[in-house]
């Protein structure tokens, strides 16, 4: 299968990631490529709901909800990159957008 | 250290005859001289002296301590030990330290062993050669031109150049087992759910698996000891019925069925490691094992699902690499400009690749040609094992289609790189364990012998690996 650049760049748009004009052009090729090989499956018979999706066959597994104390929350808030005290900052989430986008 | 096996240093810590400390002191010694050529570790971790004083304290005191305590093991760079830093090979995680410890950690810690230090990998396991890690590749121990293999590359090649005599590593598509064969140590990928993956960075949360290096196969058996069993923290983590290594002492492989699966024995493989794999299948049947051919019939399939299933699962398991919650931070005007900045600053080319990939495989238009297809493919892998382990107890074959190549040789073509895991990822798509043991020399390095089984069949694979270690001394070459 064909990639093309508009490809890329609307799943680089999709994935979070950005691209100059000539990487485009290299992942279009390196994914073409990839793809073609992988086409190799569309000549497998299979059947719609035979998918095999997880690794184990349990199902609804359940545990007891056990306060386990302050330690590792405060180490995970410490990990966040930018802050203050316990306070996380992140940049607004609607401040980039229009007015009609948001109503 | 490396001579001995673990059971043997087990005993002469014992009995006093040799200190943690002095075991620590002795993988410091050969870190600092092979680590700078190898680049097999990116830390030592500055408390593991401290680490092995605690134990021989605990020990002087009378205290029973298990029989492993005091054993030096390294991790990859993907398993996280609290507090200490933790990147996934990545540009990502250069500063990150880890939250809480890893289930395996927690284990390892509660039976003593000394925790060294962090390995080196493929940026978030992706690649089968340690050349996609952020912080420079690893060298092969037996000819410092070549890879090790990957993505646990840092790992096999820490155990086979004798810094440590234990490590772990995670397993994906080969990522133990294929560095266990480049590097000539033993790997092995156990059955997905016998290992809990808490605390492992998550690549494709179906078909990751924690898994154990060493020198030989008794070895991997004690310390699956430690660190197998259910985990209430992975709801996939199975209940496991107590293995016993001590019933693995004298292990007889009489009578025990072996199938030879023929698509694993195909043009383009090398010759000479055929050869080497054949001559360890006649040593396996002259000790009693009934060796007979099968047939994996959507072998030449596998490739293409596990290129489609990994990348899905891992781009959408990197989602979280936003920049705000751990790792790197590039601000940009807007959100979405940050996410986009962090990410591309963050992430190498090989991680790129198979986001995209993945992302494409799941997205509208592409999901059920792509992705959905691919499991139904995989389904079928499945089958094909448990049609094929109705008839015999075991599969043996090659664990690489290769031996290990020159630095640099297969970094430009994706899909060859890819291919050098062909043997192996069946396994991950099947959900079973998989060994890999050293089994001679091609080209003057390391050929790799697999073993799989059914699943939670490990013990199979200890008996065969032990049997073959028993009649054979290539575990015993050292680079």
């Amino acid at each position: 299968m064909h990639i093309t650049k508009d490809m890329i760049s609307h799943v680089a748009a999709l994935a979070r990631l950005r691209f100059s004009p000539q990487e485009e052009e290299k992942y279009g090729e390196q994914l073409s490529s990839i793809l073609d090989y992988i086409d190799m499956l569309q000549q497998v018979p299979t059947q719609p709901g035979e998918e095999l999706v997880q690794g184990v066959s349990q199902i609804n597994v359940w545990r007891e909800d056990i306060p386990t104390g302050e330690s590792v929350r405060q180490k995970i808030v410490e990990a966040f990159t930018d802050r203050e005290g316990d306070l996380l900052k992140v940049q607004a989430v609607f401040e980039d957008r229009g007015k009609e986008e948001i109503l | 250290m490396n001579t001995q096996t673990i059971q043997e240093l087990s005993a002469s810590l014992e009995a006093k005859e040799v200190s943690s400390e002095d075991l620590v002191k002795a993988s410091l010694k050969m870190i600092e001289e092979k680590n700078s050529t190898l680049h097999a570790f990116l830390e030592v971790f500055d408390d593991a002296l401290a680490q092995a004083k605690e134990i021989d304290r605990r020990r002087a005191q009378g205290e029973a301590l298990h029989p492993l305590a005091g054993i030096p093991i390294a991790l990859k760079d993907n398993i996280l030990v609290q507090g200490k830093m933790a990147s996934a090979g990545s540009h990502m995680l250069e500063n990150y330290r880890a939250s809480y410890d890893a289930t395996v950690t927690r284990r390892l810690k509660e039976s003593g062993l000394v925790i060294m230090g962090r390995t080196n990998m493929d940026e978030f396991a992706m690649g089968s050669s340690t050349e996609n890690s952020h912080y420079g590749p690893t060298k092969n121990p037996w000819d410092d031109t070549r890879v090790p293999g990957g993505s646990s590359g840092g790992s096999a090649a820490a155990v086979a150049s004798g810094m440590v005599p234990l490590a772990l590593g995670s397993d994906t598509g080969g990522s133990v087992r294929q560095p266990a064969s480049l590097c000539g140590v033993c790997g092995l990928k156990p059955t997905y759910g016998r290992v809990s993956r808490l605390g492992l960075m998550a690549l494709a949360s179906s078909l990751d698996q924690i898994g154990p290096f060493a020198h030989r196969v008794e070895d991997l058996a004690w310390l699956m000891q430690v660190i197998e069993g259910q985990d209430p923290l992975d709801a996939t983590s199975s209940v496991l019925e107590e293995t016993s290594v001590s019933s693995l002492i004298s292990p007889d492989i009489k009578g025990l069925r072996l199938g030879v699966p023929k698509e694993y024995f195909v043009d383009g493989m090398d010759t000479d490691v055929t050869q080497k794999v054949k001559e360890a299948i006649a040593v396996l049947e002259r000790a009693g094992a009934e060796v007979s051919e099968v047939s994996l019939p959507h072998t030449s399939y596998a490739l293409a699902a596990y290129y489609l299933i990994m990348p899905a699962e891992a781009s959408s398991n990197l989602g979280r690499y936003d920049g705000l919650r751990y790792g790197h931070l590039l601000q940009d005007g807007t959100l979405i400009g940050t996410y986009e900045q962090s990410r591309t600053e963050g992430f190498g080319d090989e991680v790129k690749r198979r986001i995209m990939l993945g992302t494409f495989a799941l997205s509208a238009g592409y999901y059920d040609a792509y992705y959905k297809k691919a499991t139904q493919v995989r389904a079928k892998i499945k089958q094909d094992f448990d049609e094929v382990f109705q008839r015999v107890d075991a599969i043996v074959c090659p664990t690489s289609p290769c031996v290990a190549w020159k630095l640099g040789e297969k970094m430009e073509d994706p899909l060859a790189m890819y291919l050098s895991d062909i043997y192996t990822l069946s396994a991950n798509l099947a959900t079973i364990p998989a060994l890999s043991i050293p089994c001679g020399f091609a080209h003057d390095l390391p050929v790799g012998l697999q073993f799989m089984a059914r699943p939670f069949d490990e013990s199979t694979l200890y008996r065969l690996g032990m049997t073959y270690q028993s009649l054979t001394d290539w575990h015993t070459q050292t680079p």
